[in-house]
């Protein structure tokens, strides 16, 4: 499908990336509104607080553990592995897809955290006065709360990105190393090394590391609060 | 302002307890008409917490809450709160002292705010006549950043008023805006607030505005000398 490493990574990544800030904003969404409404709604935030330890699992576990985790839930003897066959015709694991989803394993909590934090880092007399106005605390999350933390949640989407892209564990683990077919730019400069193609390495990890460099200076322009036009 | 005749309908009501670290204790016991009403007292003395508590953003640990023939809260100690109507449901317009207008929105937006439940029609009609009360229609299009103490609370009283609320608490309005602007906006707010027919509770710690509202005022003070703080607020008229 995509004969370039490169364009494979950018591919999966930028998928992941996506399909990561809806889940991640939606779950940080959801922490948080039960987090700050919940008393008032009876809602159990010890939940929440669990919720919240399992997302942010990822961070922590080695890529293998996780990337076991992932085939276990997604492998051809699993039931989502098996509902996913029989509705595509074709298996989930060590497939470009599984590479998309090995890719948001760290993806999707970094983004819901950062998103979270970003949430409780907005005024609550915000949220006072959007209640004050006949805003239910879900319409004020949607129309206060996100809007005013996009450029945090648009640093953390690009952070995603750049890690997503050079995911190694996960991805070897649960979409194998099929040159031309699921080998991504991180893994291809891992056989390249090891076959002591060097030439080949490079024109992979010079353009690895300039995206990197590039997203890095983009998410400091973002987060620096002198460029905040509130 | 004119007198209001003394048998005005009662429209604001609320007799509370709260003591929210256990050591300081604010009673609120206070009956509304419409029009104007100030609250002052010392910093400190529970003004914005009193209107917190109206506005529904505390819960107090008793008391009872009723707007018109709404009953908006209702409990007794120590057990859970028999009504609790949410602040989204009051239909109180709450003024804060610092305006908080929605900065990623334009002026016009801000207005439109509390009023989704509008048909767009309605909702830009209202909008345009608050802003000529106000005298916001050139800075619509405007974002919050873009304007002036005094251009930025009146955004926030005109957000305010524009889905009609029962009743407008207003905590030290002109505390945000500079001194050369207060007295301009000032009497504007006192031609506005003249108009409406419902309770609107002011609070300053500011004598100037205190004089200028020449109306109802009720005091928080301490009540005894307990060591336990106990405020009381009375309207008496």
């Amino acid at each position: 499908m995509f004969r370039s490493p490169l364009a494979l990574s950018f591919v999966v990544a930028t998928l992941a990336t996506l399909l990561s800030l809806l889940g991640g904003v939606c779950a940080a969404s959801l922490n948080f509104y039960v987090g700050h409404f919940g008393q008032r709604r009876g809602l159990r935030t010890r939940l929440a607080e669990l919720a919240d330890a399992l997302l942010s699992l990822p961070l922590v576990l080695p890529p293998t553990v996780l990337g076991y985790y992932l085939l276990t839930l997604l492998g051809r003897h699993s039931p989502l592995g098996r509902a996913f066959e029989r509705l595509t015709g074709q298996p989930l694991t060590f497939t470009p897809t599984a590479a998309v989803l090995a890719a948001m394993v760290s993806a999707l909590p970094a983004i819901a955290r950062s998103t979270r934090a970003a949430l409780r880092e907005v005024d609550p007399l915000y949220f006072r006065a959007a209640a004050s106005l006949g805003a239910t605390p879900w319409r004020a999350v949607l129309t206060v709360g996100l809007p005013l933390s996009r450029r945090q949640i648009a640093a953390a989407a690009m952070l995603a990105f750049a890690r997503a892209l050079g995911d190694f564990g996960v991805t070897l683990m649960v979409a194998g190393n099929i040159p031309g077919y699921t080998q991504t730019a991180a893994l291809a400069v891992y056989d390249a090394v090891q076959a002591g193609r060097e030439t080949d390495a490079l024109s992979l990890i010079v353009p690895l590391s300039g995206i990197a460099l590039a997203v890095l200076y983009v998410v400091g322009r973002l987060q620096d609060p002198g460029n905040e036009p509130r | 302002m004119t007198d209001r005749p003394l048998d005005d309908k009662i429209l604001l009501q609320a007799s509370l307890r709260t003591s929210p670290d256990g050591v300081y204790t604010l009673r609120v016991d206070l009956a509304l008409p419409s029009g104007v009403t100030v609250l002052v007292g010392p910093s400190g003395s529970g003004k914005s917490t009193t209107l917190d508590l109206l506005a529904g953003h505390r819960l107090p640990d008793e008391g009872l809450i009723t707007l018109g023939d709404r009953e908006l809260l209702r409990r007794s100690a120590g057990q859970p709160p028999q009504t609790m109507i949410p602040p989204e449901q009051r239909r109180i317009g709450y003024v804060m002292q610092q305006p908080m207008l929605f900065p990623h929105l334009s002026v016009k937006q801000n207005l439109a705010y509390g009023l989704t439940a509008l048909p767009r029609q309605a909702r830009d009609e209202r909008v345009a006549e608050l802003a000529s009360e106000l005298q916001l229609s050139p800075l619509l299009a405007r974002r919050p950043g873009e304007l002036s103490g005094g251009q930025r609370q009146r955004v926030a009283l005109g957000r305010a008023l524009a889905p009609r609320p029962q009743a407008l608490l207003l905590d030290e309005p002109l505390s945000a805006v500079d001194l050369s602007q207060r007295r301009e906006l000032l009497e504007r707010l006192g031609s506005l607030l003249a108009a409406l027919d419902i309770p609107v509770l002011y609070v300053t710690h500011s004598r100037e505005e205190q004089q200028f509202w020449n109306t109802a005022t009720l005091e928080l003070r301490p009540a005894g000398h307990a060591p336990t703080l106990v405020e009381v607020a009375r309207l008496t008229r």
